[in-house]
């Protein structure tokens, strides 16, 4: 089984940073290249953005600023690495700079809030696992009540879910997509799913 | 129970826990060769493992599910926009 994006990746300073200034002319040969490479990310770029921002109006402003900003940056992007890890970064970077701070929820995961639910369920694994681990109890589940759960994560592990799980990029392409260690990437996506799982796990018992 | 469930083993081995500290990494295809056979080989036995696994396979399917896709509205401006940049 191989992941779907396993393009070269560019180094760091080959995604747009803030000093790099937009090219005044592009020319014929990036028209082409961004319309073939880009355009089609319509689709992942806005599951990503609405994720995110976990708001439609926010979402669509959000990927349209993503679309013109790389578009106006499209000489900065070296060819034949890969397209979607370099918008999504810039993605990623507007939705930083520009949109969290109109979201009400911490910028920051409180990492230590969630180590002990973390830790409790590691250990847990370890001894019984099988206690909640019902297949059946998820494929009852409908999409809501998944996406709901989901929604309710914090924004860092709503973002490593999403890229991993939705998105298929590899730990090395997140990490280059973050800005973060790829043993963060894996850290942070397995308490991530662990949380989702417990979140879950909550609903049912709930209902 | 036929044969084969009565061969599964319902208490960890001691390759469990190594199999379930690993085991998302997995999923994700993102393990050794070394490690995907420690991982082959305790979900052939281990029916705890393999519970386990089940469940976080199924999780990651109904998240992959939730996938949006882009107003067309929206997808038609931003063409718009970038063809009038192209233009200009």
């Amino acid at each position: 089984m191989q992941k779907t994006l396993r393009s070269k990746i560019p180094s760091y300073n080959h995604y747009p940073m803030e000093e790099l200034t937009p090219q005044q002319q592009i020319s014929a040969e990036d028209i082409q290249l961004f319309n073939k490479e880009f355009l089609p990310l319509l689709d992942s770029a806005y599951n990503f953005a609405f994720r995110l921002t976990l708001d439609e109006d926010d979402a669509k402003d959000l990927v349209q600023d993503t679309f013109l900003k790389a578009f106006r940056f499209i000489h900065s992007f070296q060819k034949g690495t890969n397209a979607k890890a370099w918008l999504f970064r810039i993605l990623k970077n507007s939705f930083i700079n520009d949109y969290r701070k109109k979201v009400k929820e911490p910028a920051k995961v409180d990492y230590q809030e969630v180590e002990a639910i973390y830790n409790s369920e590691e250990a847990e694994a370890g001894n019984n696992i099988t206690t909640d681990l019902r297949v059946e109890v998820l494929q009852d589940m409908i999409g809501d009540e998944v996406a709901n759960a989901l929604n309710s994560l914090a924004v860092d592990f709503r973002t490593v879910i999403i890229l991993c799980d939705i998105e298929g990029f590899t730990y090395e392409e997140m990490a280059k997509i973050l800005d973060i260690p790829i043993g963060t990437v894996r850290s942070r996506l397995h308490r991530a799913r662990n949380i989702l799982k417990e979140k879950l796990e909550n609903y049912v018992k709930r209902h | 129970m036929s044969t084969e469930q009565s061969r599964l083993q319902r208490k960890p081995l001691p390759e469990c826990e190594e199999c379930i500290k690993i085991l998302q990494s997995y999923l994700d295809h993102e393990t050794t060769p070394e490690e995907n056979a420690l991982v082959e080989r305790c979900l052939q036995i281990c029916s705890v493992c393999r519970e386990f696994y089940e469940y976080n396979k199924t999780l990651i399917e109904m998240v992959k599910r939730l996938r949006k896709t882009c107003p067309e509205q929206l997808a038609a401006e931003i063409r718009n926009k970038i063809l009038a940049l192209q233009t200009c």
